[in-house]
Formats: C-alpha cells, structure tokens, sequence
C-alpha cells in the first residue's frame, strides 16, 4: 500500500532539442537520433491534452523544460494554452531564444519562476561548454528581457572542467543582472539518460574536485550537510524513497511518465492509456528498494548522496554502485576528518 | 464588485487553492488556500454582484443569520482585496 499519491508537480519536457550542444547536457538529443531511433515528440495537441488532464489529476505546479522549449515553433501555442489552466508555472530557459513574440507571450503570461541556464561570463567560455560563443550574446539579451517581467528569476549554472575557472565571474554576471536574481549550481552532473547524447564522463569533474567545488573553503557546510542529511525525518521506502511517483513526476519529450528526469526505465504511457491512469499504474513498474549489499556496510555511507535515480543515471540499474559517487563519498570522509584534525570533533555532535 | 480573472481557483482533493496568474502574480506573492466559504465566495464572484447581494446569497447557503454573514463577508473581501484579488468599481 502506498500512501496518498497525487501528482502534484509535474515537469513536462517538451523538447529534447536544443540550439546549444552543451558537453554536459543530461537530456539533449539531437534531431537525427530522434529519428534513427524511430521516436518522436509530442505535438501541440497532445501537450496541451496531457496538461488538461494533469491539471484534472491534481497538478499544481508544472515546469516547462527541455532541451530548450523555446526552439519548439509551437513553444507560444503550447505556453499560452497551458497558462490559462492555472498551473503555477516555472519554465527553463537558455535565454537565447527569447524573441519578441516570446516576450509578448511572457509579458501577457508571466510564469512564477524562470530558471535561467547561464554556463560562462564570456563568448570563449560559451564556445567551450555550449559550441556557440555567439550564444553568449544572446543569452545576455535574453536575460535583460526576460528580468523585465514579474517573475522570480534564477539563474542557473553547471560547473564542468572548461568553466570551472570561470565560476566566479559567471556568480558575479548573474548578479549583475539584478539585485533579486537568485543563483544555483548543480551538485553533480550526472551521465546522461534517455538517449542522451552529450560526454559527460569527458567533461565533468573528477569527483575529487567535484567535493573540492562544491564545499571549497566551506568545509563546514560538508559537515552541516550530514547532520541536515541525519537529523530530517526518515523517509519512507515507498518508490525511490522521495517525492518522485508520490507527489511528483515527469513526462518526457517522447511522452512517457517517469518518476523524474534522471530515470530512463520504470515508465507509464499516458497517450494510449490517458493520465490519469498512467500515474495510478506508475507505482507498479518500479522494483521494490532494496538495501543493497556492497553499500550495506560501507565506511563512506554517511557521505553518500546516492539516490535510486543517482544510481540508475550513472550504472543503468537502480542497485548498481555509482563509483563516481563512492569516490565523493571516500573524499568526503578523507576532508572531514582532515576537518576533524584541526577544529576537533564537535562537529560530529549532532550528527 | 467581482474577483479578477487573473486568479483561477484550483479545487485539489479537497483543497481550494487560489492561483494568481498574469500581472497578479506580482501582488499575490504565491498561491493562497481557502476554506469552503472562501471558496463559495470567491466562486459567487465570477459575476458582479453587490455587498448585500453577496450577503444574501451566503445566508441562503450557510443558514447564518444576517449579521454573522455580513461581518464574515466583510472580513473575507478585505482580504481579497489586500491581495488585488477583488475588482470593484471606484
């Protein structure tokens, strides 16, 4: 038995195209693999219907995403219809597609968030991460756009090994963009999912300096981190052991419902059989968790961020070992009580 | 006076949630949960109605006497109207 499962949040990808060829992108596919895979993106009615019908099923908030949703030719069409149903929307967005027919569409239909991806503070930087360096340019035009408009900003970064020089120029240009512009950066770029077809294991950190960046000279956050990771109520095993499936998930650009982005198996087909019982028949096509051996007594386990999905992206198995995540979680040790060394234990005593 | 068309009331297992939408998005500062009355209120103002109209309509569905509907309705619309959800005529 599960508990009350509504799909509250829901993502729609509406696209897994986009202008740029980001090294690092968890989604991308290109048009000719789409083919040679014989698979196709939704329509126009179709996403429209399936948005009708989530918001029918209990969806509150919907996050439009990609690939980029603006290269759809659609993206006003599909945007505006699924405003007027009442979902509280956040879009995702490069910014460098923002025309004047998106900003009339936006400055009509404001979404609650805009999630802005921002990868360097230059045109070399974009020429390296994303292929384009002129995409720089617009993804500054674009931001000033949409920063216009009444809608909480965020901007986006994901740090790999071409701009990790650059981050803090990339921190100080989002900030440039205005005072309440918020800034995030992803923990871990993970390999790719779903046909994907970007190198991540050719770009990203190693994990040594993916714990290095992500904690920097704040170790003490590595620290807080754990307690924050011990001291919240324990979750119930139930699907992956979060929100996904429970009160959340995604449909994916060729229409399939998935408990998040990471996933690329464990799906329901809500085209032929409708929504609402994609998202009942969701639960029966996920394996129950199981603890699984080689972590069961691992020394690191206290700093793994490992997650069912986590697990799936990088080994294709919801129980296999993500080694990139074990070597975090041994550096993470090897850190701490270097930590330990030098500010002594009470950093360990609500843990 | 009636509510705005840029909020959408979304009924959710048996919640009643107000979404702004467009320009209120900017004022309503997020989506707000109201209970059954709320609702019946916010639902009653699709269309124009006046104060003691409103106040009619409220006795009739709630059998609460005249009072009780009118102090009850004035509380529920100042609150609408702290958060432009309420469009009334000058």
């Amino acid at each position: 038995m599960h508990e009350e499962r509504i799909p509250l949040n829901g993502t729609f990808e509406l696209t897994a195209r986009c202008n740029l060829k980001c090294k690092m992108c968890l989604v991308r596919v290109d048009e000719e693999t789409i083919s040679s895979l014989g698979l196709r993106e939704l329509t126009t009615k179709e996403w429209i219907d399936l948005a009708k019908q989530a918001r029918e099923s209990g969806t509150l908030q919907l996050l439009l995403t990609g690939g980029e949703p603006m290269l759809r030719k659609d993206f006003c069409k599909i945007y505006t219809e699924i405003y007027k149903m009442g979902f509280v929307i956040v879009l995702y967005t490069n910014a460098t597609l923002v025309s004047d027919k998106v900003m009339d569409v936006l400055e009509k239909c404001p979404p609650y968030q805009i999630g802005i991806s921002v990868y360097g503070s230059n045109p070399s930087i974009y020429e390296k991460v994303c292929g384009s360096g002129n995409a720089f340019y617009r993804m500054v035009d674009g931001v000033k756009k949409l920063t216009t408009l009444p809608s909480s900003i965020n901007i986006r970064t994901t740090i790999i090994k071409d701009n990790i020089g650059d981050y803090k120029n990339i921190y100080m240009l989002a900030k440039s963009f205005g005072e309440d512009i918020t800034f995030s950066r992803s923990r871990i770029v993970c390999r790719t999912t779903r046909h994907g077809i970007a190198d991540v294991d050719a770009c990203r950190l190693s994990p040594e300096e993916n714990i290095d960046f992500i904690y920097g000279a704040y170790l003490e956050r590595l620290s807080k981190d754990l307690i924050d990771k011990y001291t919240v109520e324990e979750k119930k095993s139930e699907l992956f052991g979060c929100d996904a499936g429970i009160q959340s998930f995604t449909i994916t650009w060729d229409g399939k419902l998935i408990g998040c982005q990471l996933l690329g198996e464990f799906m329901t087909d809500p085209l032929s059989e409708g929504f609402e019982k994609a998202w009942e028949t969701f639960v029966e096509t996920v394996p129950e968790l199981k603890q699984i051996d080689t972590c069961r007594d691992c020394k690191y386990k206290l700093f793994c961020m490992a997650c069912p999905a986590l697990r799936y992206c990088e080994t294709k198995s919801l129980f296999g070992n993500p080694k990139y995540l074990c070597r975090e979680a041994e550096y993470s040790h090897k850190i701490l009580e270097k930590l330990i060394s030098t500010k002594g234990s009470e950093i360990y005593e609500n843990v | 006076m009636r509510v705005n068309q840029n909020f959408v009331l979304r009924k959710i297992k048996g919640a009643n949630i107000i979404v702004p939408l467009g320009e209120a998005i900017k004022k309503a500062n997020g989506i707000m949960v109201l209970n059954e009355t709320g609702a019946y209120i916010f639902e009653a103002l699709q269309e124009e109605k006046d104060f003691e109209e409103l106040v009619s309509c409220i006795m009739v569905e709630y059998g609460v006497p005249l009072d009780v509907a009118k102090s009850d309705t004035s509380d529920f619309l100042e609150e609408l109207r702290t958060y432009g959800i309420l469009m009334e005529e000058e």
